[in-house]
């Protein structure tokens, strides 16, 4: 890429229904939260400029899918191009921590990235800031079984957060920037484009005068 | 009831005279007769106006033609359908008097008394025509600002002083038949604090006087400074210019009004296809219940069959709910590792295997259902309440195990809320009638309620408590404490809502099973629509990236309930439910194509993430219905264009 122009990176955001996919946007997006989300339908996304590596700007496009099963279909126009996929589950939903294989598998199927092996996922575990009580008893055990799995696990980084509190959500997603970042400069050093056209419309320029999200 | 005051029958027992100015509009023995008992007397009004009944011609065609000229998306309709008896015309204005006061007087009086039953003062007031006249009869000159301050524009701004003084003699005369019962009704109205209405201004209004055109004469020069406090002749034709502009506006009003009356109380056998007809226009809030229910095909078009008809369907309602699968419905705990509620099977006995599975699947429904209630229409305080989320809980769980194929599918905790809100508002109104309406037109009214809502028997003690309420006529859906209601009346709506949900969605089945073909096919009609209306903007949109799957999924999975306030919506689905086949499936595309176009130029200009955020989230905040209605004729063209030419266009 030319120094003049700034980097694009596309992160979709996947998890079960209700785990917090939208908050967590919201509150990395706009430093805010709201108990007022209604269901996402499709997939909405927000932007986000950062500089990572100190001194490297990029600019974050972020997806927020549905969690719905039923919307599963849709992801191959959400999907495509991606850079990073992050994986949510909830703290105190186990079936929502289960999932998580599911919806990795189903992404690469959908996004047809050209390096399933190592592409860029993460893990993040919404909603610590909730009673314990109410958590998923022996998590750290059932997560190690998901992650460690020597077969198909999901060995990715974990982040645990709450986006009702923005606890680690900064974290979470500085390293999110930097694995797209790394996936979209493999992806150039291979020359081939993910899904060439589709990738260089959604590039936006520095001079251009786009400033932040309208909403 | 006990409650009923003789008074207020004074001033509303002349509904039956509600085609004074309509179909029989002229006849002056009418007008000044009930004139007459409105106590209008101190003024010759009524004398004059029945001599003027049957003014110029001239004056009758300039308006109408003004409102004509200026109305193009009022004519859509009309125009296409030469014979359309809701024609903005032939509702007779034929009289129009030309004294100012008498004729505000006239079309003061006449709305008041044709004016159904009194919903209370303010809290409806934007979102119905009928109550928002009718709010203001005690006497202030807000009558005719009323309506005007819903528009966007000042151009009838009341800064003229022959405009006040005629009002204020006619809210003189008012005052006679004013009453305890109403006094107290507006003083309530100043200390209980009501929220407003997150809805719309009314309905009509818009539709009958000059909206777009900024050329209006009236308009440009109303809001010219210099304008106020002109006595020259010129203003004062310019005055009654507008006079005869409102007085048609209130005719047209109360016209319509009328007319459902009359389609829903002339027959034994509902006359469907006029009630299509006229409820394509728009539904008087009042009415639109049980002209839904009318539309849907729920409630039989035949009178003797409605009772026994709905008896059963609420009866099957209610075993359903008891029935296969026992819910706590009221437990909205989510934190039951990922299931929520407590849920257990009577299929148990039979085949253990089936039954957990079905068990399990179940509970995955309800837990998706249980999370989605909690945020359908976050920002309306109705849907807060724990009762109201129960209510939708079980509709929406019960149509979920019903429709196996597609189960609950997120979006249609939407749709179920117009249903809803439009039956509970019912309810309120039914009670609001009962207790205040006037004697004369009680059988009528039974026609127009939707049987066996209000309790015949008087064993529900929290209707009783209601028809003893003094705050009655104040309950809106916007300010009622649900806890209010009885258990009887939630599974009464909630069966009539269950119903009619599954009405409209067996017409847009494909767009919630697996993989959403449904949705997928509009998408790509839609694209296709674009290609022909606005070949440049899809050409924009393709060389951006952009995909309509991107934007107009959601559009079609909610039916744009996630783009228009609900008060929005509720007007469209008015138009939707006259369409034949329901406009749910196939004109719902058109719609959005008009609604895509509608943002053409904003889209052109912008880039991939420009549109998308744009679409995400459309300027619509301040539409009106008036905008609504704009796009509803805008997609009747583009229909009445493509329908039956786009096969080979594909």
């Amino acid at each position: 890429m030319s120094g003049r122009k700034k980097t694009l990176l596309k992160v979709i955001i996947l998890g079960d229904s209700g785990v917090g996919k939208t908050s967590l946007m919201q509150q990395f997006v706009n430093n805010k939260f709201s108990h007022q989300y209604k269901a996402t339908i499709g997939a909405d996304f927000l932007t986000k400029e950062i500089t990572i590596d100190n001194n490297k700007q990029v600019s974050l496009q972020i997806w927020d899918t549905a969690g719905q099963e039923r919307f599963q279909s849709l992801g191959v126009a959400f999907y495509r191009g991606a850079d990073c996929c992050v994986l949510c589950y909830d703290v105190t939903n186990e079936k929502s921590l289960n999932n998580l294989t599911s919806w990795k598998d189903e992404f690469l199927v959908q996004s047809n990235v050209t390096n399933p092996q190592d592409f860029p996922f993460i893990i993040i575990g919404n909603k610590i800031d909730v009673d314990d009580s109410k958590k998923i008893p022996s998590l750290q055990k059932k997560l190690q079984n998901i992650t460690n799995n020597q077969l198909g696990g999901l060995n990715y980084p974990v982040f645990e957060t709450s986006a009702k509190e923005g606890i680690n959500v900064e974290a979470a997603f500085e390293v999110i920037a930097k694995m797209a970042l790394q996936q979209e400069e493999l992806n150039d050093a291979n020359g081939h484009d993910v899904s060439d056209d589709y990738n260089d419309a959604i590039n936006i320029h520095l001079e251009s005068e786009y400033s932040g999200c309208a909403c | 009831m006990g409650k009923k005051k003789p008074e207020m029958s004074q001033v509303y027992s002349h509904s039956k005279n509600e085609f004074i100015f309509g179909e029989n509009g002229g006849k002056g023995k009418h007008l000044s007769s009930f004139l007459k008992n409105l106590s209008l007397t101190s003024s010759s009004s009524s004398l004059q106006s029945s001599t003027n009944s049957n003014v110029s011609t001239n004056d009758y065609n300039d308006i109408n033609s003004n409102i004509y000229g200026s109305l193009s998306y009022g004519n859509s309709k009309v125009g296409s359908t030469s014979s359309n008896p809701n024609g903005i015309i032939d509702n007779g204005h034929r009289i129009i008097p030309n004294q100012r006061s008498l004729s505000v007087g006239a079309s003061f009086s006449h709305v008041n008394a044709a004016t159904p039953p009194p919903p209370p003062p303010n809290e409806r007031s934007n979102t119905s025509p009928y109550s928002h006249t009718h709010s203001h009869n005690t006497g202030s000159s807000l009558l005719l600002k009323g309506p005007r301050r819903s528009h966007s524009t000042t151009r009838y701004a009341d800064n003229d002083d022959d405009w006040d003084a005629g009002l204020e003699e006619v809210s003189k005369n008012l005052k006679i038949v004013e009453n305890k019962n109403l006094s107290r009704v507006a003083n309530m109205s100043d200390s209980i604090n009501l929220q407003p209405s997150p809805v719309l201004d009314s309905l009509y209004p818009d539709l009958m006087i000059p909206i777009s055109s900024g050329s209006a004469p009236v308009r440009s020069r109303s809001n010219s400074p210099q304008y106020k406090g002109r006595t020259s002749k010129e203003s004062l034709d310019d005055e009654d210019y507008q006079i005869k502009l409102e007085i048609n506006r209130l005719n047209q009003l109360n016209t319509k009004y009328s007319k459902f009356r009359r389609i829903l109380t002339s027959d034994n056998n509902i006359n469907l296809n006029e009630l299509r007809k006229i409820s394509w226009n728009g539904i008087p809030n009042e009415l639109r219940a049980i002209s839904w229910q009318l539309l849907l095909g729920y409630l039989p078009t035949n009178k003797t069959r409605q009772s026994s008809t709905l008896k059963r369907k609420r009866q099957e309602y209610i075993e359903g709910i008891a029935g296969v699968i026992t819910i706590d419905f009221e437990n909205d705990n989510t934190n039951n590792n990922g299931t929520s509620g407590n849920i257990s099977s009577n299929l148990g006995s039979n085949n253990s295997a089936t039954s957990l599975a079905n068990n399990n699947r179940d509970k995955q429904i309800y837990h998706q259902i249980n999370i989605d209630v909690k945020r359908t229409h976050p920002n309306i305080k109705l849907y807060s309440y724990p009762e109201i989320q129960t209510s939708l809980r079980k509709i929406l769980y019960l149509w979920a195990v019903r429709h196996p194929a597609s189960g609950y599918v997120q979006g249609i905790n939407d749709l179920v809320t117009p249903f809803f809100q439009i039956f509970l508002g019912n309810y309120l109104w039914q009670l609001q009638r009962t207790v205040f309406g006037e004697n004369e037109t009680k059988l009528e009214d039974l026609q127009l309620f939707i049987p066996g809502l209000l309790d015949s028997e008087n064993k529900d003690e929290k209707e009783q408590s209601l028809i003893n309420d003094p705050n009655l006529l104040h309950y809106t859906i916007d300010n009622i404490d649900p806890s209010l209601i009885s258990s009887r009346v939630y599974s009464i709506i909630e069966a009539d809502t269950y119903w009619c949900l599954s009405r409209l969605l067996e017409n847009i089945t494909d767009n919630y099973i697996h993989q959403q073909p449904g949705i997928i096919r509009q998408v790509s009609e839609l694209k296709n629509l674009i290609s022909k209306m606005d070949l440049e903007l899809l050409n924009h949109l393709d060389n951006e990236g952009v995909e309509f799957i991107q934007f107009s999924f959601r559009w079609m999975n909610c039916l744009l309930m996630r783009e228009l306030s609900v008060g929005l919506i509720i007007r469209m689905w008015d138009t939707y439910l006259s369409e034949t086949p329901l406009g749910f499936n196939n004109f719902h595309v058109y719609v959005c194509a008009a609604f895509l176009i509608k943002f053409s130029n904003d889209l052109k200009e912008r880039d991939f993430q420009e549109i998308l955020l744009f679409l995400q989230n459309p300027p619509t905040t301040y539409w009106k219905e008036k905008d609504i209605e704009l796009m509803l004729s805008e997609a009747f063209i583009w229909q009445s264009l493509y329908k039956n030419a786009s096969a080979h266009l594909k």
